[in-house]
């Protein structure tokens, strides 16, 4: 039975890289006795995954683990039996069982919701109205060790500025597009530092983005 | 301060403190311990011995050990910037406010990294320059049967076990601090301790020659001896590890099934400083792997030991233990050369594309025989053979170069022995497949308390040479390939490992050269060494290269780990003649002395004792 598992990265956690808190959630999850199902073959190893990697040095009230167990067990009883072996930093909010056939939630993931948080945000405003208005922006970015020109603007879904200056926005996260909030603020010309808090994910079944909770439900 | 710091180095995750099992632990009054391991946190956090010791401290109720390990040198240069001494993970307390800070001394060439963490901390250096209020400067670990190249920076030292010494010198200190004794006072108080060295309280002279007249205790000292537990109790052990987040180099479990080893190769300072063995039980072990497996959450454990196929009943362990680890590899991290190890491992290990990894360590028997390596060609080719069969891709063979009394001859066999194995199955006339051969190759080094203590070791330009002899001979064959360790690197071990006190000199010169990292072959510069030792005016092929007399004053003679000098003296004379001395625990006991502190000099898991 596969699940889906959503939990907090806020604090020091921030500084643990995506692939050590796939290998800590592993570790968490033996702590907490579940029966975890395995992969066949030589070397088993649990069945465990991450919607999507958070660069190290952000937070995220919304991140998402989708696990496997031998056998069934009862959402408030695993959400507890998970608490329980958490580190400070990590919070599991909700967990809900996923229905047979649902593609990996990895590649399931179209869009995330952002919070940019920062001084440096002061005065980005108009670059931001120019920006929301061009057609197309190129940025050079870096990937897989090359870089190379794309263009970002439809990789933004929404941004606006809050009255008490913070940037919420709306980016394309995924495995078929991807903007990272530090490429948009490089954009965007924003070189001081700015907290980012990752605060939704999101898939697009059809025209709707649809939370993964939303997406259960309408499954 | 240190979050700003955080966000400007690589692994930011070096310097958290906030592991699972980490403890965080605050009051009033508590004995304030930072464990200091002088190297990166990937090392630091692979070593059994600091776990060990960070639970023994916080076990107590009026103690608190923190971690504090050598920062990488992105953050050294972030934290000189911003003038941020060197804090404690825990809590990131700097280190100018702990009671004590204990190194551990694994390694030579990590003590550059002692004076830097040091100098980053703002302790002063030299233990006669720091005042009331700053940390007493401690030290255990394997280089401290020779501590004296770092005697003028420690303020004491603690030689053999913790289990066994550790609550006496908390104790002897908070009794000091509640009344509020003077530095000095309180040093002298731990001096009482048994195993605990003050260096300050020991006078050196020199001959004229230069070399050791004599090592003077201060009137009214208990005479110095190592402290060994009889039996390690399954209390000693952390069975709550600190969990890192990161990659470490040894990412598992480590359970230590016995201490100690009486195999008495005459290289190794391990099998000499540890005696005697002591095996802990299956039923104790299957405990202590339950627990710790549980609270860990680890998904491998490893066997660990200085030569876990030695542990008495090893199947039968294993009978025990694998039931309790589901889904759990278990791995050994050293293997014999026969085929009982190699049918062993492979009941346990699943992965075999990593090769199987066997230590013959010199490439003729008669060279094993000097050495006391109790491995045959034959048992070294059967098990090549069994690995080859059962899947292993590759081995690598372990040998060490410039070992007393070495030929050509020896050379070429390290060359012959790989190529045999390469194609044992031949060899043994059992069917099979050539399998892949890696030879490495270490330069020996002479250590204290082994005995080779008196040897030189070859010159550089000697390693080199043969070094170079090796190279030409693994041309001639693609199956087999050959690595070895720089002679530069090897040559500053022996200088330091049998060092005296006048190498403090070199040590403070080559920090303000900026030596650190020196075991990080991107760091290591030995020009710089070099002119440290011009600096100070020392001349270290005094210290590796020339050979001790018998009646030498040795700078370590007065720190003895138990096995008496003309026992030592007495195996040389042995290796020389290229007699071999069998293990005690199934052979007569060879009266090395490691055990006339204790009421059986083995313990054995299945009951006997000798």
């Amino acid at each position: 039975m596969k699940y889906w598992l959503r939990y907090s990265k806020m604090g020091l956690m921030r500084y643990i890289g995506h692939l050590d808190v796939l290998h800590h959630w592993e570790r968490v999850l033996r702590r907490a006795k579940l029966p975890l199902a395995f992969s066949q073959g030589f070397s088993p190893h649990p069945l465990l995954s991450l919607a999507a990697p958070l660069p190290v040095g952000q937070t995220s009230q919304a991140e998402y683990l989708e696990l496997e167990l031998a056998t069934p067990l009862e959402r408030a009883e695993l959400l507890q039996a998970v608490q329980a072996q958490l580190p400070p930093g990590l919070v599991a909010q909700a967990v809900a069982p996923v229905p047979a056939g649902t593609k990996p939630l990895m590649g399931l993931v179209r869009f995330a919701d952002y919070q940019l948080t920062g001084a440096a945000l002061a005065e980005v405003e108009p670059r931001l109205s120019d920006f929301l208005q061009a057609e197309n922006c190129l940025l050079s970015v870096t990937r897989k060790g090359g870089v190379k020109s794309v263009d970002i603007r439809p990789l933004v879904r929404s941004a606006s500025l809050t009255t008490d200056g913070q940037l919420l926005v709306c980016l394309a996260t995924g495995s078929t597009a991807n903007l990272r909030p530090d490429d948009l603020l490089r954009a965007l010309h924003v070189a001081d530092s700015v907290a980012v808090l990752r605060l939704e994910l999101y898939l697009q079944p059809a025209e709707q983005l649809l939370t993964p909770w939303q997406f259960l439900s309408e499954a | 301060m240190i979050e700003q710091l955080l966000d400007r180095v690589e692994k930011p995750a070096r310097y958290l403190g906030n592991e699972w099992n980490s403890v965080h632990k605050a009051g009033d009054g508590l004995v304030r311990v930072a464990l200091a391991f002088p190297d990166v946190y990937e090392i630091a956090m692979s070593h059994l011995g600091l776990q060990i010791l960070y639970h023994l401290v916080n076990r107590r109720p009026d103690a608190v050990a923190e971690r504090v390990f050598a920062p990488w040198t992105d953050m050294e240069q972030a934290m000189r910037e911003v003038g941020q001494p060197l804090f404690s993970l825990e809590s990131w307390t700097p280190l100018q406010q702990f009671d004590l800070l204990g190194f551990t001394l694994q390694y030579e060439m990590s003590y550059s990294n002692i004076l830097n963490m040091l100098d980053l901390a703002g302790i002063p250096l030299l233990a006669i320059q720091r005042q009331e209020g700053d940390p007493l400067v401690m030290a255990g670990g394997p280089c401290a049967y020779n501590p004296e190249p770092l005697a003028d920076f420690l303020d004491f030292v603690v030689l053999g076990e913790a289990e066994e010494a550790l609550d006496e010198v908390i104790d002897v200190y908070h009794g000091c601090r509640e009344r509020s004794c003077s530095r000095r006072d309180t040093l002298w108080a731990l001096a009482q301790v048994p195993g605990v060295y003050v260096p300050a309280f020991h006078q050196v002279r020199y001959h004229d020659d230069g070399t050791l007249a004599a090592v003077i205790p201060a009137p009214g000292l208990p005479a110095l001896r190592k402290r060994v537990v009889a039996e390690l109790r399954p209390e000693f052990f952390p069975t709550e590890p600190i969990v890192p987040y990161l990659g470490v180099v040894h990412d598992r479990l480590m359970l230590e099934i016995f201490r100690g080893c009486a195999r008495g190769c005459r290289f190794c300072q391990a099998g000499m400083i540890y005696r005697p063995v002591r095996e802990r039980s299956g039923a104790d072990l299957v405990k202590l792997v339950t627990t710790a497996l549980q609270s860990s959450g680890y998904d491998e454990v490893s066997l660990m030991s200085l030569s876990t196929m030695d542990y008495s009943e090893l199947e039968g362990l294993l009978d025990q233990l694998l039931p309790s680890c589901d889904h759990v590899k278990v791995s050994l991290p050293s293997l014999r050369a026969d085929s009982f190890s190699v049918a062993l491992a492979e009941r346990v290990q699943q992965n075999r594309r990593s090769g199987l990894t066997l230590a013959p360590e010199a490439g003729s028997q008669r060279l094993r025989d000097v050495i006391n390596k109790q491995v045959t060609e034959h048992d070294l080719l059967t098990a090549v053979a069994g690995a080859e069969r059962s899947g292993w891709q590759g081995v690598k063979l372990y040998f060490m170069l410039g070992l007393p009394t070495e030929t050509d001859q020896d050379l070429e066999g390290i060359f012959q022995l790989a190529q045999k194995a390469a194609y044992a199955y031949k060899h043994v006339g059992q069917p099979g497949h050539p399998i892949k051969v890696t030879v490495s190759v270490a330069s020996f080094v002479p250590k204290p308390w082994t005995p080779f203590q008196w040897e030189p070791q070859d010159s550089m330009y000697q390693l080199e040479g043969k070094q170079r002899r090796l190279r030409e001979l693994f041309a001639r064959d693609r199956r087999v390939h050959l690595n070895y360790h720089d002679a530069d690197l090897s040559f500053l071990e022996a200088v330091f490992s049998r060092g005296d006190r006048r190498l403090a000199k070199v040590l403070l010169a080559a920090h303000r050269l900026g030596c650190r990292f020196d075991g990080w072959s991107e760091h290591f510069s030995f020009e710089r060494w070099m002119q440290a030792f011009a600096a100070a005016e020392l001349d270290p092929t005094y210290y590796a290269n020339r050979r001790r007399d018998r009646q030498e004053v040795l700078p370590w003679d007065h720190l003895s780990p138990g096995v008496d000098r003309d026992w030592l003296w007495q195996e040389r004379e042995r290796a020389f003649a290229g007699v071999i001395t069998p293990d005690c625990r199934w052979d007569d006991c060879p009266l090395c002395g490691a055990c006339q502190q204790l009421p059986a000099c083995t313990s054995l898991a299945k009951g006997a004792t000798k």
